[in-house]
C-alpha cells in the first residue's frame, strides 16, 4: 500500500478514536446517574 | 436545578462546534509534508489535556487535605478519570505515529528505550492504580485522605512524563518555530493557532465533563444516604 494510503487509515483511526472517546466520555455520567435515580425512585417507592 | 443543567448543556455544544469547526480549518488552513501529520493535533491536545486534568487533581487533593471538603476529593477524583481516558489516548495516537514515522509502517508501535512513552505509560498505569485503589476503600473520610495523598504521590510522573522527551533519549518530536531543524516539527502560526482553538474547545468539554461529574456523585451520595436509612429502619 502506498505511504499516503496508510497515513490517511492512521488518521481515520485516530479521528474515530477521539470522537468515541468523547461520545464515552458524554454517555458514562448520563447513563450511570439514570441508573442511581432509578435505584432511588425505587428505594421511594417500596416505603 | 433546570437553570445549572441548561448552563452545562451551552458548554458541552460549544465545545462539540469548536472541535468540529477545527477539522475544516485543519483541512482548509494548514499544509503538510504529510497527512498523518494532523494526528498531531489529537494527540497534543489530549496531551495537554490529561496533563491539565492532574494538575486540577493535584491542587483538588492538596485543597482537601487542607479544609476536609468531600467537595475537593470528588473533584480530585474526577479529574483523573477525565485524565487516564486521554492520556490512554495519547499513547495510543503516539504509538500510530510512532509506527507511520520511524517505524515506517512495519508495525514497530512501542519502543521501551522511548523515554515519553515509557514515562507516559507510567503515568497511566499509576493513575489508574490510584482509581483501583478508591475503589477498594469502604470509608468515605479515609477512601478521600488516602487517595489524596495518593495522588499528591503521583503527580511527579507527570512533569517526569513531558519533561522525559527533553532530558532523556526519545524519539518524540519537539514543537520548533525555527523550521529545518532535525528531529523538530515545524509549526507556522497557522497550525499553532489551529493547535490552540482546539486546546480551548478540548478544555471547555473538561469543564463540561467535570460539571457532569459532580452531578453524578451528587446523586450516588443521595442514593447512599437512602441505602443507609433503609438499613437503619430494617434494624
Amino acid at each position: 500500500m502506498s505511504e499516503l494510503i496508510l497515513d490517511i487509515t492512521t488518521i481515520s483511526i485516530s479521528y474515530v478514536l477521539f470522537w468515541l472517546l468523547i461520545i464515552i466520555l458524554i454517555l458514562y455520567p448520563k447513563l450511570s446517574k439514570r441508573k442511581v435515580e432509578r435505584r432511588l425512585n425505587r428505594l421511594n417507592q417500596s416505603k | 436545578m433546570i437553570r445549572k443543567f441548561k448552563k452545562n448543556y451551552y458548554i458541552l455544544i460549544t465545545s462539540l462546534s469548536l472541535l468540529i469547526i477545527n477539522l475544516f480549518l485543519i483541512f482548509g488552513l494548514a499544509s503538510f509534508e504529510r497527512v498523518v501529520y494532523i494526528i498531531f493535533f489529537y494527540h497534543v491536545s489530549a496531551a495537554w489535556l490529561s496533563y491539565f486534568s492532574f494538575g486540577v487533581s493535584l491542587i483538588a487533593h492538596i485543597l482537601y487535605l487542607k479544609q476536609k471538603k468531600m467537595n475537593w476529593s470528588n473533584l480530585g477524583k474526577n479529574s483523573i478519570i477525565v485524565g487516564v481516558f486521554f492520556v490512554t489516548f495519547t499513547l495510543i495516537t503516539g504509538s500510530l505515529w510512532f509506527n507511520a514515522t520511524s517505524g515506517a509502517y512495519n508495525n514497530v508501535y512501542w519502543q521501551w528505550s522511548d523515554a515519553r512513552q515509557t514515562t507516559t505509560l507510567i503515568l497511566l498505569l499509576s493513575y489508574i492504580a490510584y482509581l483501583v485503589f478508591r475503589n477498594f476503600i469502604e470509608d468515605r473520610e479515609k477512601k478521600a485522605k488516602l487517595s489524596a495523598i495518593l495522588g499528591i504521590v503521583f503527580f511527579p510522573t507527570v512533569p517526569l512524563s513531558y519533561l522525559s522527551a527533553i532530558l532523556f533519549t526519545s524519539l518524540h518530536p519537539l514543537i520548533n518555530p525555527n523550521p529545518g531543524e532535525p528531529g523538530n516539527i515545524y509549526w507556522d502560526s497557522i497550525k499553532l493557532f489551529i493547535l490552540i482553538f482546539n486546546l480551548v474547545a478540548i478544555t471547555l468539554l473538561f469543564i463540561y465533563l467535570i460539571r457532569e461529574l459532580k452531578e453524578l456523585d451528587i446523586a450516588k451520595e443521595k442514593l447512599q444516604e437512602k441505602l443507609h436509612i433503609k438499613m437503619e429502619e430494617g434494624r
